[in-house]
């Protein structure tokens, strides 16, 4: 498993995000004509971390990008910034600060801390109408050996 | 093609109307968020001619879309006069449950009919 899917099961898995989005939670590239909102999680960089002079550590960084994409005619809230404030709320709270192990077994990563590293919105006109949150994240990783497990 | 002057009304070919299309106008207001907002109420339906003209697919904000600009034909209504109302603004259309935005919007001959220009997304 990688962290990035070990997060996107952390999110589907959180009862608010799925009450918005239900299973509709994408890597990299959205469906086309997907039904809105969605979430697409992608992955800027990924670096070991920290290095020192004891030879190289286990322990990476990565950064990714959490896309909260809604539609500006949104039924739930008619206000074009209200799905996509509650969305990108739902998925600071399912994320940072939080510590886990993928749901595999035995676990395959862990993720050792998630803080927030940038945030912001945009607009998509035109035929796609579409309000996106877009929130980028430090994750600190391991990947585990076998027995590694908590 | 205005047929002759000389035996009274020119006439223009009306084309092949046969889309029942809804013509929808906006609504604006301010969210709570303070983003403005658009609603669409139905205000008629008119039968139209369809011609699309161009399409295209890109991927766009994360996923592939297509996008579809179409040549509509319909009779003139006040109502939907681009002299009269803001017409790329303030109307849209609806036809087989897709969204068509009114891009341009120009008179024929001699307020005879109206020519729409739109562009769609995804066509459900």
């Amino acid at each position: 498993m990688t962290p990035e899917v070990a997060i996107i099961e952390r999110l589907k898995a959180d009862a608010t995000i799925a009450a918005l989005v239900g299973a509709r939670i994408y890597r990299l590239k959205l469906p086309q004509a997907f039904t809105p909102p969605a979430i697409r999680v992608q992955r800027i960089s990924d670096v070991e971390w920290p290095l020192h002079l004891r030879g190289r550590g286990t322990l990476r960084r990565m950064r990714i990008q959490v896309d909260a994409v809604t539609s500006e005619y949104d039924a739930h809230n008619p206000d074009p910034l209200g799905t996509k404030d509650e969305l990108t709320e739902a998925i600071d709270a399912a994320l940072v600060g939080q510590a886990f192990d993928s749901s595999d077994t035995p676990a395959s990563v862990r993720i050792w801390v998630i803080q927030q590293a940038d945030e912001g919105e945009d607009y998509a006109a035109e035929e796609l109408r579409q309000v996106r949150g877009i929130q980028d994240y430090f994750v600190i990783w391991q990947r585990l050996q076998s027995g590694m497990g908590i | 093609m205005a047929i002759s002057v000389l035996y009274g009304r020119s006439r223009v070919a009306a084309g092949r109307r046969d889309k029942l299309v809804t013509i929808e106008q906006r609504t604006a207001s301010v969210g709570a968020s303070q983003m403005p907002i658009e609603t669409w109420e139905p205000l008629d339906q008119a039968y139209m001619s369809r011609r699309d003209a161009l399409s295209d697919e890109a991927l766009r904000m994360g996923a592939e879309s297509t996008w579809t600009q179409t040549q509509w034909h319909l009779p003139y209504r006040p109502d939907m006069d681009p002299e009269l109302v803001n017409v790329t603004k303030d109307r849209r259309l609806v036809f087989a449950e897709t969204v068509y935005n009114i891009r341009a919007a120009a008179l024929m001959d001699r307020r005879t009919g109206i020519e729409l220009i739109t562009l769609a997304g995804e066509r459900r």
